[in-house]
């Protein structure tokens, strides 16, 4: 199965190397969905199928906490997994975050190495590499 | 009265020396440039963008660096994979610049001493700066220098007392 994917970040740069990464984990990956923060993330996937979100969480308009606790309180983060990249690692920021029902965190600057590990996690091994 | 609770601000030796190891491992690992100690003066040939966040938390304040623009540029093209004259790393510099100092300040708020607790960053501005602001912060005790790939670099911190 390829997955369609959702780039959550302000960062046209980061959009850019996260595009790039993903090609370089050589998961199955169909569409690749942009959005500058996440008002236009939750508008993405009214109109299209996501199967993961990767997001930040520091952005103007809507921050990335602000579009995960919308989608934990509607339960849509059981369908769509989200995955936080973000440089604000303290363990008690990701713990914060797996309590609402992030599914994982990948610290900026990444690899490929360590996005594919998480794709792996996230979506099960299995699935991957169908 | 003073707050029992409050976290106390890190000297300026614990936050220099933080920041001089988070600037020189962001550079190498996200920007792929070699940074070092540099000159406390600005070449005054250059053209600067000077670029600003604020945190809060335990801690509050901002950090900002000023770049000059020809390694903005550089920096932009070797995150994207490009070169440094292509017309979308021209274009993105400023962005690339932003998320430099964004996962800086990240990691440095991370390094520093009694501020293991979450925090909560503003999105970086940038700006071009004028050559006395440039002069005045490369000369401030607010600022440590650096030179990256050969071009002068500045990056300081404040905290809010």
């Amino acid at each position: 199965m390829a997955y369609n994917v959702l780039i959550v970040d302000d960062s046209e740069t980061i959009r850019a190397v996260i595009r790039k990464t993903l090609s370089l984990t050589m998961l199955p990956v169909n569409v690749v969905h942009e959005a500058g923060n996440g008002q236009a993330a939750l508008e993405c996937m009214q109109k299209h199928w996501v199967d993961v979100v990767f997001a930040d969480l520091n952005m103007p308009v809507m921050s990335g906490m602000e579009m995960i606790d919308y989608m934990a309180e509607r339960g849509r983060l059981t369908d769509t997994p989200v995955i936080v990249i973000s440089t604000e690692g303290s363990p008690k920021r990701v713990d914060e975050l797996m309590a609402k029902g992030v599914r994982g965190f990948i610290a900026k600057p990444f690899t490929p190495e360590r996005f594919k590990e998480t794709m792996e996690e996230v979506l099960g091994k299995e699935t991957v590499h169908e | 009265m003073n707050d029992p609770q409050k976290t106390p601000v890190p000297s300026t030796t614990e936050w220099k020396s933080a920041l001089a190891g988070v600037f020189t491992e962001v550079m190498e690992d996200l920007a792929f440039a070699f940074a070092e100690a540099g000159p406390t003066m600005a070449d005054t040939r250059q053209s600067f963008i000077h670029v600003m966040m604020r945190f809060s938390g335990p801690l509050r304040g901002k950090v900002r660096m000023a770049v000059p623009e020809s390694l903005c540029r550089e920096l932009s093209a070797n995150i994207l994979g490009m070169e440094a004259d292509h017309a979308e790393s021209v274009r993105l510099s400023h962005d690339a610049l932003r998320e430099i100092l964004n996962t800086i300040c990240g990691r440095f708020l991370r390094e520093l001493p009694n501020n293991k607790e979450g925090f909560d960053l503003t999105p970086p501005v940038t700006g071009r700066m004028r050559l006395e602001e440039v002069r005045a912060f490369a000369g401030s005790k607010d600022a440590a220098s650096f030179l990256v790939d050969d071009s002068p670099v500045f990056v300081g911190a404040v905290f809010d007392e």
